[in-house]
């Protein structure tokens, strides 16, 4: 067990072990409401695309997979900066904290921007809800499943289902990417003050599993959003 | 793979269990190879099981980053029983969810008596700006746009 003497301790808690225990014990809480607030749309996007599968198929083929693809690998290179922040954090190596933590930062602007890059095609593509909407099928696809005009019409109004879910789900990600490099940010000045060590790396901890939370809700958004209609062509 | 010192599971989590780097790197790689693997069989046409092998990658890249990043493979219990319970609410939501949109033809609830989800995003019949919308909808047409508007006449 840690020492006492260093002065972490809150007059709450017995010991190092149990106050780490409790810090940890309030993130995961929020963390099982976190995952049931993006599971309201997950639940949306499997209702929607099981009513419409050809439907959200051909519209997801519009969306940029290789950018998607790049964007993937950039969170999982941020998730492992985190994750050896974190590392840092438990050996009280301040340095190495900074260092990391600005890695981290780095590579979350690196997908904001990628994710810019994507969003303001859709502006110029018309295949943003609400706002001009206009999407059209693809002719290999009309051809290849013998689509009827009036299915062509439908599927033109589905696609725009396709895409407000697109842009809540990801809108809602990048929005936690965005407050994660706020935190970042808030994080970085007690590191450098030598505020972590051995016994207290707490806000250090919880953000990692925050930042990993982020990670792993764009390893579900990118093969359900992005790759869905790459076989159809 | 093996993880440092720590052997076994059941150490009474009082320490910080600390990871080598090479348990992140191996992760790493393992993240990268799964997310090539993703993108290279959404190419295939395997019907059905498109979803399923999609699905089943990002389950395991997502236990991946939950075991070793969120170290929850060397977190108490009590985490482990929330990580477990977390997904538990979360199968509940889409079964009862689902059950719903697959049985409502089962149990005889008449089509047209169903609330259509579309409704509020189709503007009534004057929106045809998209060209030739007649013909003869052989293929099977648009069923629930064909609700929609039975639904609009009865009202």
């Amino acid at each position: 067990m840690g020492s006492h003497a260093s002065g972490v301790l809150a007059h709450h808690f017995h010991s190092i072990s149990q106050q780490r225990a409790a810090h940890s014990l309030g993130m995961w809480l929020f963390m099982a409401q976190e995952i049931m607030f993006f599971g309201g749309l997950f639940t949306a996007y499997v209702v929607y695309r099981a009513l419409n599968p050809l439907d959200f198929a051909v519209a997801s083929s519009e969306l940029d997979a290789v950018l998607g693809g790049v964007n993937t690998l950039v969170l999982i290179a941020s998730s492992v900066t985190m994750a050896l922040a974190v590392k840092y954090a438990q050996l009280g190596k301040k340095n190495m904290i900074v260092l990391f933590l600005i890695f981290t930062f780095l590579f979350a602007s690196t997908f904001l921007v990628i994710k810019y890059f994507e969003y303001s095609a859709k502006f110029e593509h018309h295949t943003v809800p609400g706002y001009d909407f206009d999407f059209h099928v693809p002719a290999d696809v009309i051809q290849k499943f013998e689509l009827s005009p009036e299915r062509i019409a439908t599927m033109e109004k589905r696609a725009e289902v396709f895409f407000s879910i697109y842009f809540a789900m990801t809108g809602l990600h990048g929005l936690h990417v965005f407050i994660g490099m706020c935190l970042i940010i808030w994080l970085i000045f007690p590191a450098m003050k030598n505020k972590f060590n051995v016994d207290y790396h707490s806000p250090v901890e919880n953000f990692g599993l925050y930042w990993h939370f982020v990670d792993l809700v764009w390893i579900f958004l990118f093969p359900l959003l992005y790759l869905l209609g790459r076989n159809i062509h | 793979m093996a993880t440092q010192a720590h052997t076994g599971d059941e150490h009474h989590d009082e320490e910080v269990h600390i990871s080598p780097h090479s348990t992140y790197y191996w992760v790493f790689g393992a993240l990268v190879v799964l997310t090539i693997l993703t993108v290279w069989t959404a190419g295939m046409d395997l019907g059905p099981l498109n979803d399923v092998v999609a699905l089943g990658i990002a389950f395991t890249k997502a236990s991946l980053v939950v075991l070793f990043f969120m170290h929850v493979k060397y977190s108490s219990r009590l985490i482990q029983l929330i990580v477990v319970g977390s997904v538990a609410w979360l199968a509940i939501m889409f079964g009862l969810t689902m059950i719903d949109y697959v049985s409502r033809e089962m149990v005889g609830v008449d089509p047209e008596a169903v609330p259509n989800p579309y409704e509020r995003f189709e503007m009534p019949a004057a929106d045809s700006g998209h060209g030739g919308d007649h013909g003869g909808g052989d293929h099977g047409g648009d069923a629930a746009h064909a609700e929609a508007s039975a639904g609009d006449d009865s009202h």
